[in-house]
């Protein structure tokens, strides 16, 4: 597995235009971020459904996460 | 009624419950600290957690290291986290075993990292420089995920066994994530248990989830620890505790739509309960 390999997952996990341009044409999009043939032959198999459900849920986590640190013994 | 001899049961800190852990600590055998909310603490607070951890047994829990990656933790979390372990010197550190970022992108959240050799062995390495760093090696957990791993070439209970094999960690098995693992990706989780070495687990978490829909209208249990730890949860402690001779610490994750700490004390004698009966068993 190539070192781009989790970067690549990381930002159509994050960025909603990149993971639209993934699921219009994933081996496409894959090949261009410079994974190999087998890794962007499995990203083809890409669990979809998963993958909306997976950002949707990491991105409920980021806009729940307080900038401010947060109180050990006090709730904000 | 006891676990069974050495078992701890208890629950995960937060502020909101604070008042009512404080209150009950006759019937919470252990406090679980998020980690990553003491980073930044001052002295005074690290000061006052110590001196809670002299009253009750504390174990302090990770949710950023992103240890199970092909990439190389972050340095600077890692003495963060040591920093805190050697102020608080809790009984146990532990960590998930999840990617949190990559190539510079923050996910915000624990990914479950494709289940594939280059992991198991990053996973390792990463695990043999946090036990360098904070002088012991973490727990590590499990995570729940929506989506199967793209990149993956092995199961999860695989891959889990082989990433303990590599790094000489022991196991937080959380049943949750378990269950709902099982269930959005249709195994067994009995299976499971009967393959992860029982000998290396070493502690429990219990939450509890809901279900959510996808785009196509396909469904999956989300582990939100916002709702009661399910009953197949605590069918999958009783098997735990059928299996695992060693002693258990079993923490309740919850982390909001607050129950009264009545019922949140109610949850954990029925996880006494039920780990009971599985030592019996």
């Amino acid at each position: 597995m190539s070192a781009g390999f989790e970067a690549f997952l990381a930002r159509i996990y994050v960025d909603a235009e990149a993971r639209r341009l993934f699921l219009a044409d994933p081996h496409g999009e894959a090949t261009r971020a410079g994974l190999t043939r087998d890794e962007a032959e499995g990203l083809a198999a890409i669990d979809r459904a998963g993958l909306e459900l997976a950002a949707r849920s990491y991105e409920r986590k980021r806009e729940a996460k307080a900038p401010a640190r947060r109180s050990f013994w006090r709730a904000r | 009624m006891s676990g069974g001899e050495g078992d701890l049961i208890g629950l995960g800190w937060r502020p909101e419950l604070a008042a009512g852990i404080l209150a009950h600590l006759d019937r919470i055998d252990v406090v679980e600290v998020i980690a990553d909310d003491l980073f930044d603490a001052p002295k005074r607070e690290l000061r006052a957690l110590r001196t809670l951890a002299e009253q009750v047994t504390v174990t302090l829990h990770g949710v950023g290291l992103g240890l199970a990656s092909s990439a190389p933790v972050d340095g600077r979390r890692l003495d963060r986290m040591a920093r805190v372990v050697d102020a608080i010197r809790p009984r146990s550190w532990s960590e998930h075993l999840a990617f949190v970022r990559a190539g510079g992108v923050e996910i915000g959240h624990l990914a479950a990292p494709p289940r594939n050799e280059a992991t198991v062995h990053g996973a390792a390495r990463n695990l043999e420089r946090a036990r360098t760093t904070v002088g012991s090696a973490p727990l590590v957990e499990n995570v729940a995920t929506l989506i199967d791993p793209p990149g993956s070439d092995r199961d999860e209970v695989t891959w889990v066994a082989e990433v303990l094999c590599a790094s000489g960690a022991d196991l937080l098995l959380d049943l949750h994530n378990l269950h709902a693992n099982a269930t959005n990706f249709r195994f067994d989780p009995v299976a499971f248990l009967e393959r992860v070495p029982a000998e290396r687990i070493a502690a429990l978490h219990l939450a509890g989830g809901k279900w959510v829909a996808g785009p196509g209208g396909e469904r999956r249990l989300l582990d939100d620890h916002l709702h009661d730890v399910p009953d197949p949860v605590y069918a999958l402690l009783r098997e735990v505790g059928r299996r695992v001779p060693r002693p258990l610490t079993v923490v309740l994750e919850r982390d909001g739509a607050y129950p009264s700490m009545g019922e949140l004390l109610a949850q954990l004698e029925r996880a006494r309960a039920t780990l009971a009966e599985g030592r019996a068993a």
